[in-house]
């Protein structure tokens, strides 16, 4: 993680030069606007993997960690199976159909996307 | 993650997967599954899109043939590069990622399942969106993939398709948003114990890259289009100049996505042959930390040369964009001997993957070398806009989604499956499909030094065109039938069902230890990773073991 850390740094500090020139010889503000952002978001993840890196390595950032050795850790274990994101899916489809559409199409599509997305945020107990 | 140490010379059980019906489909959040999902729909897009491209050329094969009418032909080219682009290249992108990630980091999922699915439901819904606009009064969009404003506002381009075009396309970003988080936090927070940053397989390292450019270029488009949309149908004047806005806007808001996009469907392709390249060279990748170190570069520079599109228009910072566009070709140069030191110092077997591989880096070394032609801004100016725009970039993206991808078909289908595709016929398809992209693509260049602009249905006969024209529209109908060699494989293969083993190549990465296909939960047993080729290393411990026990040496490679 710190070795991502460093190399999203890196790839600010690129960002830096980028816009420090860009703003030097162009007057185009949404080209400036769009590099500052990528400086600022770029090193604002490089900080955070930086200090969550030195803060809780894991055995993964290990060398000589070996199979097992992250027993208990919370991880990916497969969700099982779920209607919801196809729910969800086929809602926000939808909204962005009533969009064109007109609302007639869109406020029904709002409101099923809200149920879909309580559902998909396992809220309920029929989440499955 | 759950992990069991390895059993020594227990060979992990390959799990018979329940035959899955609709509603296990409809309801996975397997990232296997997902995986197919996302790569059987997009090769449906790609097969759409392939119809669209073959009707143009064919149109365009003799000057006066009238197959399709202005219209058709204008909807036809925005909509194959709509296809090509998002409904095809990207969602392959995210497809390989769904299934290697996980496998390749030593995890059992992705990290959000769930959301990983959802991505797959906006992408199909997004694309059958923008597709609906071929059914609307007015047809499809005809305005270009780039969309370019005042072109795409309503007054010039009215009715439902263009509408549906953006809001469709807004729907598949935000699932390729959604994907990338997914693969960034699968990447950082799910890797097995001992797979350290610079133990990744290469795949994976620049699957992790994409993600960050995915993550800075597609919230752009997104937010280009909703003011286009503002633009079309609330009457705000982002794009407008009459009213204040600026039409030069657009361009820039969409090449700073555009250009990384670009890079986010040619980057992992240049992991997959990095994969296949020292499986079938029999050694390790040559130059492992600078061919990260390009990709992170690469990346860099993606972001920095957007404008390096817009050279024409007067209204860019020429120096900026050409210099950063030639340095772009520094990194992009080192992958290049990557991939020749790693054969140069092996021995190289021609399988399908790798017939593939070495299609993908003929191909791509001259589409990158036209690539700094077009960064020189005098030649920019008297190609923009021609065939020879159009020859760069099939080269550049036909050689990584198409020759790559095809060749990571090859190779990780066993893995997936379980069995093997044919591999007489994959050389074929390979050769066939090389010989008839060149024949299509090549002629374009010399086209467009001589002027033949771009998104035109016709031309006169006096400008002497037709011979490479014709030649072209040839190759296109050659490269068509390669395709369907392909569809041939899978169905005689699937017929057959010629079991693959869990690794069939001798290859190097972490997902060629379980079985294939893998268990549902991804690995029965992991082994100890003390490289970037975990595979490599276990089979040459398992040989040392035997070559000992038998009081015998063994082969180092």
């Amino acid at each position: 993680v710190i070795v991502l850390g460093w190399a999203l740094a890196g790839i600010a500090a690129f960002f830096v030069v980028a816009a420090v020139l860009y703003l030097a010889v162009s007057d185009d503000e949404a080209g400036q606007a769009m590099l500052v952002v990528s400086v600022a978001f770029a090193a604002l993840v490089a900080v955070a993997l930086l200090r969550w890196g030195r803060a809780a390595p894991t055995p993964a950032d290990r060398g000589d960690a070996d199979p097992g050795d992250d027993a208990g850790a919370e991880g990916a274990a497969g969700a099982g199976p779920s209607l919801w994101p196809l729910l969800v899916g086929l809602a926000t489809t939808s909204v962005a159909i009533g969009f064109v559409l007109g609302s007639w199409w869109l406020v029904p599509s709002a409101l099923v996307l809200l149920v879909a997305l309580v559902g998909f945020s396992g809220l309920t107990p029929f989440h499955r | 993650v759950t992990a069991v140490a390895e059993l020594p010379g227990a060979a992990p059980v390959a799990a018979v997967p329940p035959r899955a019906g609709l509603v296990t489909w409809l309801t996975t959040t397997d990232h296997k599954r997902v995986a197919v999902l996302y790569l059987v729909t997009a090769a449906a897009f790609f097969a759409l899109g392939g119809a669209l491209a073959l009707a143009m050329r064919t149109e365009l094969a003799r000057p006066g043939l009238q197959v399709l009418e202005v219209d058709q032909y204008h909807q036809f080219f925005t909509m194959h590069g709509s296809i090509m682009m998002f409904l095809f290249a990207t969602p392959v992108v995210s497809g390989l990622a769904n299934f290697l990630v996980p496998l390749q980091v030593g995890a059992a999922d992705m990290a959000f399942p769930r959301a990983n699915a959802l991505s797959y439901w906006l992408f199909l819904g997004g694309g059958l969106t923008m597709l609906a606009g071929f059914a609307s009064a007015g047809g499809a969009a005809a305005f270009g993939w780039t969309a370019y404003a005042p072109l795409s506002d309503a007054a010039n381009s009215p009715g439902v398709g263009p509408d549906l075009w953006i809001a469709g396309l807004m729907v598949t970003g935000i699932g390729t948003i959604l994907t990338a988080v997914n693969i960034v936090t699968t990447v950082i927070c799910l890797r097995a114990p001992g797979m350290t940053m610079f133990r990744l397989p290469i795949l994976t390292w620049t699957l992790l890259v994409t993600a960050v450019l995915m993550l800075i270029a597609f919230p752009v488009l997104t937010a280009a289009l909703a003011m286009l949309w503002a633009d079309r149908e609330l009457g705000a004047a982002f794009f407008e100049p009459d009213a204040g806005g600026s039409a030069i806007l657009w361009q820039h808001l969409f090449w700073f996505f555009g250009h990384p996009e670009v890079y986010i469907v040619a980057l992992p392709f240049f992991g997959v042959v990095s994969e296949i390249i020292p499986v079938f060279s029999g050694t390790p990748l040559f130059g492992y930390r600078g061919f990260v170190l390009a990709t992170l570069l690469i990346a860099a520079y993606s972001v920095a040369v957007w404008a390096h599109h817009m050279f024409t228009t007067g209204a860019v910072e020429l120096g900026y964009f050409s210099g950063m566009t030639f340095l772009i070709a520094i990194p992009t140069g080192v992958k290049v001997f990557n991939w020749l030191g790693t054969m140069w110092g092996g021995r190289v077997r021609f399988s399908a993957p790798m017939c593939f591989a070495l299609a993908f880096l003929v191909t791509f070394v001259i589409g990158g070398l036209s690539g700094p032609m077009l960064a020189s801004t005098p030649f920019d100016r008297h190609v923009h806009d021609t065939y020879f725009v159009v020859a760069h970039m099939h080269y550049v993206l036909f050689s990584t989604t198409v020759f790559a991808g095809i060749g990571a078909l090859y190779f990780w289908w066993p893995k997936c499956f379980g069995w093997c595709l044919g591999e007489v016929l994959g050389r074929w398809q390979a050769g066939l499909t090389f010989v008839g992209f060149h024949l299509t693509f090549f002629p374009h260049h010399v086209l467009g030094l001589d002027g033949m602009p771009r998104r035109v249905p016709d031309y006169p006969e006096s400008t002497g065109w037709s011979g490479l024209n014709l030649l072209s529209t040839v190759g296109s109908w050659l490269t068509a039938v390669a395709m369907l060699l392909m569809v041939v494989n899978v169905v005689r293969s699937a017929r057959r069902r010629t079991p693959a083993g869990d690794d069939p190549w001798g290859a190097h990465s972490l997902e060629w230890t379980t079985s294939s296909p893998p268990p549902p939960h991804n690995f029965d047993a992991m082994v100890r990773i003390r490289s970037e080729h975990p595979a490599l290393d276990a089979r040459l411990a398992r040989r040392a073991a035997a070559a000992a026990a038998t009081g015998r040496g063994t082969d180092p490679t």
